[in-house]
């Protein structure tokens, strides 16, 4: 049974401008997707739509099925919001690219998380706190108990994608979406960050939705990606084969530009390195 | 594109009616009005009449013409206090939005203070000092806004301030002086435009406030306010006396606040060019 | 060897706040010698930058500008300055005058610094205009922009067209140095490869030495001869930019390149 399953997924302004136009696409449980595309590409706008999270303005139709693997999926399409707000979190949860609009700045981190264990898991008391010290844990929060106690914004940007990353992941959903988890983040920090999101979704065995406009970070993560432009998606497949015969012109611009930059790399990586051989 | 575009400036359009219709009366009251303001020309409170066509007052004055000199006051007091509040405010404010640390702060304090401070409370302590009169009542006015238009203005020239164009600007060479008349006012003003605009709808209405206390011109000159205050006892046999002041302090506020909705939509950039 | 055009010595740089951001930072900038600035948020990279630009003051320590300290308060150096140290800077959407046609906004350093006036001694207000508007449109032309961009307004442009318009703007003058702050990091990465090579086609053809502001590597490895790794404050390394990336010696500059996001080796 799928986690995902989008059909003709079209989303449409009041201008009539489509923002997303025709996208299909599904994830299979535990399975793995990068979504990648430039700024306007509408990825943002398909993962708002998976959690039934588009501004009510906007005109949507087509089909999209969300379910956790056991139960009969639903449709998310024109749901009540009440249905909406049991299946956010708990089926499928989104880790957005600025933590700190996740996060409630008035809240320290330890109320935050406590609300939604306490909510699924019906913790209370000093069970409701380990919960919480182990959830802070499990995203390698190195004093869990030092970032319970702080707010947002005394911590650092990747501690707060962190403490974002361990609310999303509270309610054990089936599913989590990342929408450019890491583009605020520094380069080092990027990196641990990609690791953790790895190495918790494979524990887990979560479904990904990993959107990005940069190549090289979503093959740290998936081989199985789709591009999008304009709203559609004009390639699919494994990002290997993309790379290295991209069909649409717009993939090969993107496809070009990134091996540019990565060459430029290599070449300065390596002439050094022959020098002290040489 | 030009639905909406009719759409955005339809609210410009209303409110351009609204004000320009008292605007127009006061114009008028400059050279006619049906009779003298303090004559006694008819019976007292007498009711619509081709004669007089609100009526009359407990004193037998002419209620059209005497409505017609309140347009006349209210406009004035727009104008002159809108004047007084937008030197005042932008100087200030740009001096504050441009100074750093203890002297902004300071600055800052001192709007707050005045903002803080009732414009009515002010008006008492001016009209204790130079006597009831329009004069009294525009300066009183015009000071409370400042405030208002310093502390807006200030914020917006920090706003500008931290963008990188001002740096690139400095980076050419270019003087402070020009930096204020070339890129900070043009970004700011259009912002200020719209408070301008705004206060001046209220600030007709604070000044049918000071008249209503007797803070404003004094008689026989008919501010709204006064004329409101002259209707108060009388307000269940001539309602009309009541009502023709009331609504047309109604229309000038909400004309100005629409006319400044509509400013605001002009004034955007984005939406100026697209056509 | 000719003299470096810009320079630091031990420079130091607070806030009012007391923070300190940088200590003893010790660089040159020669001619012809692209450097990169590398390093995350709080390294203070962006601090040289404009320490280096004059906007900023050092708390301690001195900037050298063609071998004399760096001193605005005297016209005729800051004029001087002006003209040879251009800026371009990460958000194409903060950098342009919203207000301001395209035309103006690139005429800024001309007209402000008097370039316009000196070329045209005697010349009338119009010659001066006709001037002004001439070298507008060479300026466009060689950040690939059409002519009649001039009469525009910024909003009329994309991220990428943007950025092309600041570098006219920076280039307008004919300066030697162009300090560069995260000139691509705003763009989209085919965007970025497109301004990337823009850049280096300047350098090229302009006699222009590019001083970048950066936290991608790949950027740095694509434009600069030389680079100079920030942390927190401190250079940790510094040299020709093969030897930095291709033998770091910190283990921070490691860290950074092991960090690096890479495409799969097919």
């Amino acid at each position: 049974m799928k986690i995902v399953d989008v059909q003709n997924l079209c989303v449409e302004t009041v201008e009539g401008s489509k923002v997303v136009s025709e996208v299909s696409f599904s994830i299979e449980p535990g399975a793995r997707l990068g979504l990648i595309g430039e700024s306007g590409s509408g990825k943002s706008m398909t993962a708002l739509a998976i959690m039934g999270l588009l501004p009510a303005e906007l005109k949507v139709s087509g089909s999209l099925l969300l379910g956790n693997g056991k139960d009969q999926p639903v449709q998310i399409l024109g749901a009540p919001e009440k249905m909406l707000n049991r299946i956010r979190g708990t089926v499928a949860s989104i880790v957005f690219q600025e933590p700190l609009t996740a996060l409630d700045p008035l809240m320290k981190i330890g109320r935050q998380l406590s609300e939604p264990l306490r909510r699924w898991q019906g913790l209370t008391g000093d069970a409701l706190n380990d919960a919480v010290l182990s959830a802070l844990a499990e995203v390698r929060i190195n004093k869990p108990e030092r970032i319970a106690a702080s707010y947002p914004y005394e911590i650092s940007g990747g501690e707060r994608q962190r403490a974002a990353i361990a609310m999303a992941l509270a309610c054990e959903p089936a599913l989590l979406i990342a929408d450019e988890p890491t583009t605020a983040l520094d380069v080092t920090v990027q990196a641990e960050v990609l690791t953790l999101l790895d190495a918790v979704v494979s524990n887990r065995g979560m479904s990904l939705l990993f959107i990005s406009h940069d190549l090289a970070v979503v093959s740290r993560i998936t081989d199985h990606v789709l591009v999008m432009k304009d709203g559609s998606v004009v390639e699919s497949g494994s990002l290997r084969d993309i790379l290295q015969d991209p069909q649409h012109p717009y993939t090969r611009d993107l496809v070009t530009s990134a091996k540019e930059l990565d060459k430029a790399l290599d070449i300065a990586l390596a002439t050094e390195k022959n020098i002290g051989i040489g | 594109m030009s639905t909406t575009k009719k759409e955005r400036s339809a609210p410009l359009i209303i409110g351009c009616i609204l004000v320009g219709f008292i605007t127009s009366m006061a114009l008028i009251s400059l050279f006619w009005t049906p009779y003298s303001v303090g004559d006694m020309t008819g019976d007292r409170l007498g009711p619509l009449s081709s004669d007089h066509w609100l009526g009359t007052d407990k004193l037998g004055r002419d209620l059209l013409s005497r409505v017609m000199i309140g347009a006349r006051i209210a406009i004035t007091v727009g104008f002159a206090s809108v004047f007084i509040g937008a030197i005042l405010g932008v100087i200030f404010g740009l001096i504050a939005g441009f100074a750093q640390r203890w002297v902004d702060e300071s600055f800052s304090a001192m709007f707050d203070i005045l903002i803080a401070f009732p414009t009515l409370l002010l008006a008492m302590l001016i009209v204790a000092a130079r006597g009831a009169s329009l004069t009294s009542a525009i300066i009183a006015i015009g000071f409370g806004m400042s405030a208002i238009v310093a502390r807006l203005t200030r914020l917006l020239v920090k706003r500008v301030l931290a963008k990188d164009f001002i740096t690139a600007s400095r980076a050419s060479g270019t003087s402070w002086m020009r930096i204020i008349l070339v890129h900070v006012l043009p970004n700011i003003w259009p912002t200020l435009i719209v408070t301008f605009a705004l206060q001046f709808g209220f600030a007709g209405l604070t000044e049918a406030s000071l008249s209503y206390l007797g803070l404003g011109a004094p008689p026989p000159n008919a501010s709204w306010g006064s004329l409101l205050q002259e209707a108060q006892a009388t307000v269940l046999i001539s309602p009309v006396a009541a009502i023709a002041p009331g609504l047309l302090l109604v229309c000038l506020v909400i004309g100005m606040n629409m006319v400044a909705d509509g400013l605001r939509d002009v004034a955007d950039p984005t939406l100026r060019r697209s056509r | 060897m000719t003299s470096p055009i810009l320079e630091t010595r031990n420079l130091n740089f607070s806030y009012n706040s007391g923070v300190p951001i940088l200590h003893d930072v010790n660089i040159s900038i020669t001619k012809g010698q692209n450097v990169g600035l590398v390093g995350e948020s709080g390294s203070g990279k962006s601090t040289v930058l404009r320490l280096l630009l004059g906007i900023y003051r050092p708390t301690q320590g001195h900037i050298l500008f063609a071998g004399e300290e760096l001193a605005l308060r005297n016209r005729e150096q800051a004029r001087r300055f002006r003209s040879q140290v251009q800026v371009v800077f990460q958000d194409p959407y903060s950098s342009l005058d919203p207000r301001q046609r395209i035309d103006q906004l690139i005429a800024e350093p001309l007209r402000s610094l008097g370039i316009a006036r000196d070329a045209n001694v005697g010349g009338s207000r119009a010659n001066i205009r006709d001037w002004m508007e001439n070298e507008v449109v060479e300026a466009l032309k060689s950040v690939g922009l059409p002519a009649d961009s001039a009469r525009r307004y910024p909003d009329e442009f994309s991220g990428g067209q943007r950025q092309r318009i600041a570098i006219a703007r920076a280039i307008v003058c004919k300066p030697q140095v162009l300090l560069a702050d995260e000139p691509v990091s705003a763009l989209d990465v085919s965007t970025r490869v497109r301004v990337i090579e823009l850049i280096a086609e300047l350098g090229a053809t302009k006699d222009l030495t590019i001083v970048m502001v950066s936290h991608d590597l790949a950027v740095v490895a694509a434009l600069c001869k030389q680079s100079i790794v920030l942390e927190k404050g401190f250079v940790v390394e510094q040299g020709l930019t093969a030897s930095v990336l291709g033998a770091p010696s910190h283990a921070y500059t490691q860290r950074l390149i092991e960090s690096l996001p890479r495409l799969p080796v097919n």
